[in-house]
């Protein structure tokens, strides 16, 4: 175990050292991209410019203003280019959002997903089953943005039974918090419902045909006591991997489209906002943000794993 | 299967040991019963050759076929775009007709109104589903739209499928430090969210240009778009690749003084290719789902030229009044998107080899 | 004042806002006769002003107002801040030497009138020197009592930080370059008496705009300890009506009255709080004002077309188009093929339709081909326009000819512009239009929050592209210095350097405006003849309010948009 979690920060140590890197010079890179000019702003003379680019030390030659900022980052005093803010202090407010829109949304689609993925699987080939995979086919068809702003329209716009756009925090009023969040979560849900449910059923159906399984039954256990515990414990296990690196990501702000849609106030809105002033900051912080919760999350799952399974062993 | 590209959902951990490629998902055909239940027991398959065997059960899906049709259907009409576009709408894709006026059923109706209102659906062969707020024929453009979807989704599979190959059978076959760097690699791209890391480059290319390519090109998504899946490819194949070179005709050939390279290509790749096969409809999916996200957050399609998703994007702003404006292109994107899911699952059905050894057994 | 929208306001635009900027509504009674002036704007009841001078007098008193508005200042401190955005409510809290006349809606708000100083400052040695006297026993909303130095601590943060309009002390305040550059540890050109409460300002050159520059929220005076850094999160210890109760950057600014606050002729506002919330899905905005859960829809963002009607259906009463001082316009690379040549220039003066661009932007737009905007001195009216009447057809055929005369057919041309809807929208229009002409024509789009430095860089030479400007002060110069040669600054996109034209620029901006207004007038129509920029027109902003205000009291200033200190509750 222990030289799991050494190698484990080792290797996720290199890796988020490479992504900072991998980002920062990809911005070097860019022809015209000129960070200086753009924080100085639009009326800027020469003399903003150039107090402005010692200011963010943008005339240090590039490895002197990555090594710079690498150590601004985790001082907790890196600051943006477009707002002039504290990134870190931003990505501390933002993330109370974000997990306040994903862990619920989350936990939402594990449950309904395993529900329908079982009650398919149990019914297989009748009509329930056809219905509950048509559903889940379309689930995943539809891109998250079309189905935020439809679902934004028709009930919040057209019917007016949900607010439309804003966040309330838990802390001012739990049921304002939620009744905001009630169609951002169905937004996030929808997607991996269609798609978990699918996997979960499939990961059934090939359980059920395995020889422990079939042991369980002939020792005369009940139907529904061999499913519970031998088809869908055995069935979720695949679904634990797939889920610790989804909800790693949305962590890390992959849920920018449902929270820029909804107006939600999180890390993927920030990290959206960002990139589209080509702010090097905050874009690097948040691939590291992110890298760190997928590193974090398959060393999660692989522990989980091997606890659920006695005979995966943990390696590096 | 869609993935969404916001999030991913193949399975690093089990890359070694899973051969099949779908997420460790074998899936079953939506509609199609098992002709057996799979809860009974001993079901036995006749005894051809697998693609053979693939194709039988594929022409038996008839879900998977009218589906397979519709695409098709779809994918001729984007074709068809500068027929349509000549002979009958008479107005090229990008043509602006902002002060201009059109005759709908004996009326002259400004094609877009003085407050800068686009005209809706007219039904009929000038400004069928409208125009948007430059004056352009909407139907026009979400044809030749859908070409560019279809074509960027079309080129980034290809792309997907060649280095997602390479770098497996690369990766799994030669071991060692070459294994280990394409890994890494692949890593790296996997700890992104592919909507982010497409949006951040596309953003940051569409900028600048990438050599010779200008911004506004669509090859600039399609690279993208291509380079983000790689890895969505290459690890299940070099799982595959892994097992097979264990296997005793690879062994045999290596004994015999094959060089690397011929086992690689004739021996090993033939073996993966079911495996790629049901790959294909997957990453086609998933690289028109992915454009659309891109070009809805201004990172894909540059203007003037359109994609589904940057039709839906514009034809959002007028959701309350002409929600036709954004769920034609919506529904185009939609049903082409089903239907290569549909033919996938028809075709993974067809094809796992899990599948077929649950029936034999 | 260079608007500044987050780009990614910019990508929810394009996804929900899109095509609209407010303003004088389809049945706009200026786009049909020559010269309106801003006072005239459209709909009801403009053009009142409403008794806000004294602040107590009439209305109600108190409560609380929220506005809401899709893009966020860059700071609340005006030392970095130089947005619209920003202005709105800094301008409450920072109160300068000057200022421009509040409650008053059209022209009559680009008057300069005292603030803080006893009068206007008075301008010796030969229009180089200019003295401004304090008015003693002012205090900060802290308690601190304001001293005449603090101008300079001031200035010096502005330096320091920097300002975002920093150019306007650099460039023309004596010594500033050279504190700002870190050469002096001291503004030479600036000497303040704090007994007698004078402060002296010497320039590098006769400049009569300066007076306006004191009028900006960025040189009201800061106590002397506050640090030479961006207050964000907190904001400045203001002199104004309000002062900052609580601040989230980026999504909400909250504002209280100034108890403190005594200035003589200035406004102390009514409501006893205001709420600024950020959402950058301006259709929810809009829907909100409408719903009358907010109380007013930020005049700097664009009403979304899909709501537009719904407004002007069933809240006539509170809606309102108000032209405001901005010019929208095409620039020339003048140094770069094609544009070198002058009749391929005048060719897209000539094709260019006004009104196509109009209904781009929802009708919100008055077509003109000159830079001077209607309610600044120096206006020509757009019947002058040589080419063709903008609000007519475009000459096609004239257009045509001065093609072939410049020989510039088939040549390539790189059309530059921004994202943001509906500027992308201009941006396809205008292309065709040169592709029409013979040019080879292509797009790129720039992200709205880097476009106008990307095109300003200095290595870039760009051909062809889209330029707006709304006023940063009602000055002729502030617009027609956006193509001067000698400017140094980053403005002129083209690199138009004309001696003639630079010269008058010099020459004019040295002399009271109101000395020269028909100089001014006659250097835009001979840009306008040279074709160094192609303008198409003017744009108004939209006022529309919550049912619950007072929508004739309440004030759209030319300066500083929704006037904060008008707003009152029914």
């Amino acid at each position: 175990m222990a030289r799991f979690i050494v190698r484990r920060t080792i290797s996720a140590i290199a890796l988020l050292l490479a992504t900072s890197f991998l980002v920062f010079s990809f911005f070097e890179l860019i022809p015209n991209y000129n960070p200086a000019r753009a924080i100085a702003g639009r009326n800027a003379n020469q003399t903003t410019v150039d107090q402005v680019a010692k200011k963010f030390d943008l005339d240090k030659p590039f490895y002197v203003q990555y090594v710079h900022t690498m150590k601004l980052i985790f001082t907790g005093q890196v600051i943006d280019y477009q707002n002039d803010l504290n990134v870190v202090d931003q990505f501390k407010t933002r993330f109370p959002v974000t997990l306040s829109l994903v862990v619920p949304a989350a936990m939402i689609w594990l449950v309904v997903s395993i529900l329908l993925g079982s009650i398919s699987a149990l019914r297989v080939g009748r009509l329930t089953d056809r219905l509950v995979m048509v559903g889940a086919i379309v689930g995943v068809s539809v891109p998250i943005f079309l189905l935020a702003a439809l679902l934004l329209y028709l009930f919040a716009y057209k019917l007016t039974w949900f607010p439309n756009t804003g966040y309330t925090h838990f802390g001012d009023s739990p049921t304002q918090w939620a009744y905001h969040l009630i169609l951002p979560w169905i937004s996030i849900a929808v997607l991996s419902i269609g798609f978990y449910s699918r996997v979960l059923r499939s990961n059934l159906l090939d359980t059920v045909n395995q020889d422990y399984v079939r042991t369980a039954r002939a020792k005369g256990l009940s139907q529904r006591r061999v499913f519970r515990r031998y088809v869908l414990r055995n069935s979720l296990m695949p679904i634990v991997t797939l889920f610790g690196l989804d909800f790693a990501l949305l962590l890390g702000g992959a849920a920018l489209v449902t929270e820029t849609v909804f107006n939600l106030p999180g890390i993927g809105q920030f990290e959206a906002s960002a990139i589209g002033n080509l702010d090097v900051p905050p874009i690097l912080v948040g691939a590291i943000f992110t890298a760190f919760f997928v590193v974090l999350f398959s060393a999660i799952t692989d522990v989980l794993y091997a606890v659920l399974d006695p005979r995966v062993r943990l390696t590096g | 299967m869609a993935v969404d590209p916001a999030s991913r959902h193949a399975d690093p951990s089990q890359d070694a040991a899973v051969a099949s490629p779908a997420e460790g998902a074998a899936g079953f055909l939506i509609g199609e019963a098992p002709e057996k239940d799979p809860w009974a027991e001993g079901q036995h398959a006749p005894a051809i050759g697998p693609w053979k065997l693939a194709g039988r059960r594929l022409r038996r899906n008839k879900l998977a076929l009218s589906f397979l049709g519709l695409f098709i259907v779809l994918v001729a009409l984007c074709l068809l775009a500068p027929v349509y576009s000549h002979s009958i709408a008479q107005i090229g894709p990008n043509t602006n007709n902002v002060t201009g006026t059109v005759n709908v059923r004996g009326h002259s109706e400004n094609v877009v109104s003085l407050d800068g209102v686009p005209i809706g659906p007219t039904f009929t062969r000038h400004y069928l589903f409208g125009a948007d707020t430059n004056g352009r024929d909407l139907a026009v453009r979400l044809l030749y739209g859908g070409r560019t979807s279809l074509l960027i989704g079309g080129v980034a599979t290809l792309i997907i499928i060649f280095f997602g190959t390479l770098v497996g059978l690369l990766s799994g076959y030669l071991r060692g430090p070459v294994d280990a760097v394409l890994r890494w690699f692949m890593e790296l791209i996997w700890s992104f969210p592919p909507v982010i890391l497409g949006v951040v480059v596309g953003t940051a290319l569409a900028f600048g240009g990438i050599g010779p390519i200008k911004g506004n090109s669509i090859f600039i998504p399609t690279l993208i778009i291509g380079g983000i899946y790689i890895p969505y490819l290459g690890k299940p194949i070099r799982g595959e690749v892994l097992r097979l070179r264990e296997m005793d005709f690879v062994d045999a050939a290596r004994v015999v003084g094959i060089s690397p390279w011929r086992i690689m290509l004739s021996e090993i790749l033939p073996n993966t290719a079911s495996t790629i096969t049901v790959f294909v409809p997957i990453m086609l999916a998933n690289a028109i789902l992915l454009e659309a996200y891109l070009s809805f957050l201004g990172a894909g399609v540059q203007a003037p030229n359109a994609s589904w998703g940057t039709l839906i994007s514009d034809g959002l702003n007028y959701i309350s009044t002409t929600p036709t404006f954004s769920l034609i292109p919506g529904a185009m994107l939609v049903l082409t998107v089903l239907s290569i899911n549909v033919v996938g699952d028809g075709v993974r059905d067809a094809l796992d080899p899990r599948a077929q050894v649950r029936i034999k057994t | 004042m260079s608007r500044y929208v987050r780009p990614w306001a910019a990508g929810l635009l394009a996804v929900f806002a899109a095509g609209v900027i407010a303003a004088c509504g389809g049945s706009s009674s200026s786009s049909s006769s020559s010269s309106s002036p801003a006072a005239t704007g459209s709909g009801s009841g403009s053009g009142t002003s409403t008794g806000a001078s004294t602040g107590a007098s009439g209305g109600k008193q108190g409560g609380t107002i929220t506005i809401v508005s899709g893009t966020p200042p860059l700071s609340a401190d005006p030392g970095l801040d130089f947005t619209t955005q920003g202005n709105e409510l800094e301008s409450v809290v920072d109160t300068p030497l000057l200022t421009f006349k509040r409650g008053v809606e059209g022209a009559g708000g680009s008057e300069i009138v005292p603030a803080l100083a006893t009068g206007l400052p008075t301008s010796s040695n030969g229009g180089k020197t200019y003295t401004f006297t304090l008015r003693p026993n002012l205090h900060y909303s802290n308690g601190q009592v304001i001293k005449a130095s603090d101008v300079i601590t001031a200035l010096e943060r502005d330096l320091k930080i920097p300002w975002q309009a920093a150019s306007f002390i650099s460039g023309y305040v004596k010594g500033a370059d050279a504190y700002a550059k870190g050469k002096a540890k001291t503004i030479s050109g600036v000497k303040a008496d704090d007994t007698k409460g004078t402060l002296t300002v010497n320039l590098v050159a006769p400049f009569s705009p300066i007076v306006d520059i004191f009028a900006l929220p960025g040189t009201a005076p800061v106590p002397s300890n506050t640090p030479a850094k961006n207050l964000a999160s907190k904001g400045t210890i203001g002199d104004g009506p309000y002062m900052w109760s609580s601040i989230n950057p980026e999504h909400q600014y909250v504002l209280v009255q100034n108890p403190k606050f005594d200035v003589p002729g200035l406004p102390k506002g009514h409501a006893q709080k205001i709420i600024y919330n950020v959402n950058s899905n301006v259709l929810a905005n809009a829907e909100a004002v409408l719903n009358n859960q907010a109380d007013v829809f930020d005049p700097g963002d664009t009403l979304p077309p899909s709501i537009l009607q719904k407004v002007k259906s069933s809240a006539a009463t509170r809606y309102q188009t108000i032209p405001l001082n901005s010019s929208w316009y095409w620039w020339f690379g003048v140094e770069e093929k094609p544009f070198n040549n002058l009749y391929a220039r005048q060719a897209v003066l000539a094709a260019m339709d006004d009104r196509a661009l109009s209904r781009l932007d929802s009708g919100f737009m008055t077509p003109d081909c000159h830079l001077i905007p209607f309610g600044i001195p120096g206006h020509s009216s757009p019947s002058t326009c040589p080419f063709h009447n903008p609000n007519g057809a475009p000459n096609m055929t004239l257009a045509k000819q001065l093609m072939k005369k410049s020989g510039m057919i088939g040549q390539p041309v790189t059309v530059y512009g921004e994202e943001r809807s509906p500027r992308r929208q201009y941006l396809d229009y205008i292309t065709g239009v040169l592709n029409q002409l013979g040019f080879k024509a292509t797009e790129k789009v720039v992200n709205s929050g880097v476009y106008f430095t990307t095109i300003g860089a200095p290595s870039l030479k760009p051909q062809f592209g889209f330029g707006d400007w709304n006023q940063d002060f009602p000055e002729p110069w502030d617009f027609m210095q956006l193509f001067a040669g000698n400017a140094g600054s980053s403005l002129n996109y083209g690199y138009v350097n004309d001696p003639h034209y630079n010269q008058q620029i010099a020459t004019l901006s040295s002399k009271p405006t109101s000395s020269v207004t028909s100089q001014w007038q006659a250097l835009d129509q001979y840009a306008v003849q040279h074709a160094y920029y192609a303008a198409w027109g003017h744009e108004s902003k939209v006022k529309f309010y919550s049912d619950k205000l007072n929508f004739n009291a309440g004030v759209m200033s030319v300066e500083y948009l929704t006037d904060l200190t008008s707003l009152e509750l029914k």
